[in-house]
């Protein structure tokens, strides 16, 4: 006779669940016709179906550790061919944002990026924060006049000092990595598999599972949603490479002692503008397929559209900085920087507890189910042989 | 032909049709049974057994059978089709087009023509799976017993030869099609219904993998009048399968296909599956479902079939089919749900348990008929009466029940007139 299982539903996370994206999950029937056309579901790591009946059942314990919910990357191939229209791809992207709420430090954060009533102070603040380095620094052109646009120098250093700015990115950043980590660590510790942990160990899987994202071997076998996947590559790029930009303009200017604006022809510009480019048409394009095309990318909820615009809104207004600075005029110029640096504050301070996370969360979630391998724990169990009613009593805790 | 008056119209020679007609001609109603194809006995006189019993059509549709031959007030037509249902409470008119047989009523169903003719065609008795000559008996317990001529190949110069081989003048290719009228104070429609189009569903390789085929088909398969003479053989290389599994829900309960359950697929597949048992006893069946649905005194046939030491039951939906090149095998996957591993399983042959679609789909019996999302007959207050599964998928037996509540309900609906 196998253990029985106390069912402890909890209906708030139901509910949170159908706010966040899941709306049908109740229509599903369990006929795990998800789980056999997902391409990213095989061996023992078989997901969506049991996913749903936990998320039906409220088993909100069970959906916070498993490493299959990140396995999955929203092709949607469940969700059209469901017989059901209970959309598990949708289901398992709400049951991702209940985790960025879950395990938000501190979690005040957590409930702020997932409510749009909470919006306007996440503005706020950074806004303000902004404005005084500008009121104190004279910038708004009372007393001095702003230089000249063009190629010379010192234009956005006049408006916004680049000293200042650094290190408040710098220790920011420090400051967001350590509350992320501590969300990460509970994460990672409550990560539970059924497999027997004979996968490589933890830096070996992390080196692959690198590698396989920037091949994004997984996401490739979507057929359904097969745009947002090379959509993704090229925003992932873009991302990586103006981070890499901003990091060698501030060597080149603080090492090399060479004052910005650096040329149109110099390296770093164009991997600074080769990652706008691939910025605006990955960004754009995952943009215009949640307007066109809803049923086959998922449900969009706040915080699918808040991530993509903020981070839209930045390749574009990063992208015109260089144009308005030879254009001018300055005021428009400036107001344009300001919104630019305004949504780099949100993009990366609010990372941990925004659908941004998702970089960090399911790259550890990958790297776990690696390192856990692919065979069961325990006897494999060949129940699938016995007549109906007799399904043998190695019964694993997430065959409930 | 002359037109006719009687009191109700049955549209449709099936189960329903057939018992809706004589319960009421049975009580003295004069009633007129149309049916378009060139016998009585529509889906059941193509299966094999149905359940629960086991039963072959030649017992259950001879009962009927000998009920009309005996009875003076039904008038039945074949090769007969409803052009017009109008009317209303009490009062239709059924305009009826009469197709020729080219055979009169002097055949003797010798089979003399049928060993003359030279000319072949296909037989949509046998979905296709067989051919017959164009001058042919529609199967071996046919009502009425007499040869038909495909209307294709009437015109054919080869036909006379044929024609000429009878020994009883029976064979007349000059009959012309005739339109009548029967005047009824209410029709029962009991038209039936069809296989879902198993092509229309991907990732089941209907279609594309010569060994996936569909219930009816299975059923011919199994039929000693059939294709194979009874034996089931797997399409591609007539080889007698090891390994046949069955998929459940093929295109049912399925938004993309037929939001409904047929009812009856559940059932019919345990019977086929004892087909498979006592023609190959060998032979391992595989049964994936989401759920088993036998309601009822069908419980019984579900714990027999679980007491089989090889049949196997396995709760997870066959969601791909896909063919292994050469041996013409094909892998089902599968996740089982109980134990949470995904299965792929070779078998030789896959059965889809494919639903019904009601004609009435497409054919209403008139404009205005009111029908739910999915094509069947919605019980109402006219005389107009759907019957069997023009109202709802139902066996056999539910069918025949139903038809008789059908057959008062008309009653009392040319009573009101």
């Amino acid at each position: 006779m196998s253990d029985r299982l106390k069912v402890d539903p909890d209906i708030d996370f139901v509910r949170e669940l159908h706010r966040a994206g899941g709306s049908d999950l109740k229509k599903c029937y369990q006929c795990a016709t998800c789980s056999v056309v997902c391409d990213l579901s095989e061996g023992s790591t078989v997901f969506p179906r049991k996913e749903m009946i936990w998320a039906q059942w409220g088993l909100k314990d069970r959906l916070m550790a498993d490493p299959h919910v990140w396995l999955c990357h929203q092709c949607n191939d469940c969700s059209e061919h469901c017989p059901r229209g209970a959309r598990p791809g949708d289901v398992l992207a709400a049951a991702r944002t209940a985790i960025y709420r879950e395990f938000a430090f501190p979690a005040f954060m957590g409930r702020a990026l997932a409510s749009p009533k909470a919006l306007p102070w996440l503005i706020l603040v950074p806004a303000l924060v902004l404005l005084g380095i500008i009121f104190s620094n004279d910038a708004l052109g009372f007393n001095v006049p702003p230089p000249e646009t063009g190629t010379k120098g010192g234009f956005f250093k006049f408006f916004l000092p680049h000293g200042i700015l650094e290190i408040l990115f710098i220790s920011g950043n420090m400051l967001i990595f350590a509350f992320a980590a501590v969300g990460l660590n509970r994460f990672w510790k409550g990560l539970k598999s059924d497999c027997a942990g004979d996968g490589p160990r933890f830096i070996p899987s992390l080196i692959q599972t690198v590698i396989e994202i920037a091949g994004h071997g997984k996401f490739r076998k979507c057929t359904v949603n097969a745009t947002r996947s090379w959509a993704h590559l090229l925003v992932i790029f873009g991302f990586f490479a103006a981070m890499a930009t901003a990091g060698l303009a501030l060597l080149d200017m603080t090492l090399l002692g060479h004052a910005p604006p650096i040329p149109f022809f110099h390296p770093i510009k164009i991997l600074g503008n080769l990652s706008a480019v691939t910025l605006l048409i990955g960004g754009g394009t995952l943009i215009v397929r949640r307007l066109t095309n809803s049923d086959k990318v998922g449900a969009n909820g706040y915080a699918d559209w808040l991530f993509l615009i903020v981070l839209f809104v930045v390749s574009v207004t990063g992208t015109l900085l260089q144009i308005l600075r030879q254009v001018g005029p300055f005021e428009l110029a400036y107001a344009n920087y300001f919104i630019h640096i305004l949504s780099v504050f949100f993009l990366l301070w609010y990372a941990p507890y925004s659908k941004f996370a998702h970089m960090f969360y399911r790259t550890l979630a990958l790297v776990y189910s690696r390192s856990a391998g692919s065979a069961a724990r325990g006897a494999a169990s060949q129940a699938s042989d016995r007549p109906d009613g007799d399904p043998g009593s190695e019964r694993t805790e997430q065959a409930a | 032909m002359e037109n006719l008056t009687v009191d109700i119209c049955v549209v449709g020679g099936g189960m329903a049709g057939m018992t809706a007609a004589l319960e009421a001609a049975e009580i003295g109603k004069e009633v007129a049974l149309i049916e378009k194809e060139a016998y009585l006995g529509g889906r059941v006189a193509r299966m094999y057994h149905y359940f629960p019993k086991q039963c072959p059509p030649t017992c259950g549709l001879e009962i009927n059978f000998r009920r009309i031959r005996q009875n003076p007030r039904i008038h039945y037509f074949t090769l007969a089709d409803v052009e017009s249902v109008d009317g209303q409470d009490g009062a239709y008119t059924v305009k009826v087009r009469q197709n020729p047989r080219f055979v009169n009523e002097k055949c003797t169903a010798c089979g003399e023509c049928e060993t003359a003719c030279e000319l072949e065609r296909e037989s949509a008795f046998d979905y296709g799976l067989k051919k017959t000559k164009a001058v042919y008996l529609p199967h071996p317990m046919a009502f009425p017993l007499r040869h038909v001529v495909d209307p294709a190949f009437a015109g054919d110069a080869k036909m006379k030869a044929a024609a000429e081989a009878c020994p009883v003048d029976a064979i007349d290719l000059g009959q012309q099609a005739e339109n009548f009228d029967i005047a009824a104070g209410a029709v029962v429609w009991a038209t039936g219904w069809k296989p879902y189009d198993a092509a229309k569903i991907e990732n089941l390789g209907f279609g594309q993998c010569k060994n996936v085929i569909n219930n009816v088909i299975m059923e011919r398969l199994a039929a000693p009048n059939g294709p194979t003479d009874g034996k089931i053989l797997r399409p591609s290389d007539q080889k007698e399968p090891t390994k046949v599994a069955f998929a459940q829900c093929a295109g049912s309960r399925d938004e993309n296909h037929l939001p409904y359950c047929s009812a009856v697929c559940c059932a019919a597949t345990i019977k086929q599956a004892a087909y498979v048992r006592e023609k190959l006893p060998d032979a391992e069946v595989h049964v994936f479902y989401i759920d088993i649905r036998t309601p009822g005194r069908l419980e019984d046939i579900y714990a027999n079939a679980q007491e089989d030491e090889k049949l196997f039951f396995h709760r997870g939906k066959a969601a791909r089919v896909t063919e292994k090149p050469g041996s013409g095998n094909l892998v089902i996957e599968a996740e089982n749900t109980l134990t949470g591993e995904k299965s792929e399983m070779e078998v030789d042959l896959v059965v889809l348990a494919t639903g019904m679609v009601p004609n009435t789909a497409d054919t209403p019996p008139t404009a205005d008929a009111v029908r739910d999302d999915w094509g069947f007959l919605v019980d109402g207050d006219t005389g107009v009466i759907g019957a069997g599964v023009s109202s709802r998928p139902l066996d056999v037996s539910a069918s025949v029940q139903d038809a008789t509540g059908k057959a008062m309900k008309a009653i009392c609906a040319k009573a009101r007139e």
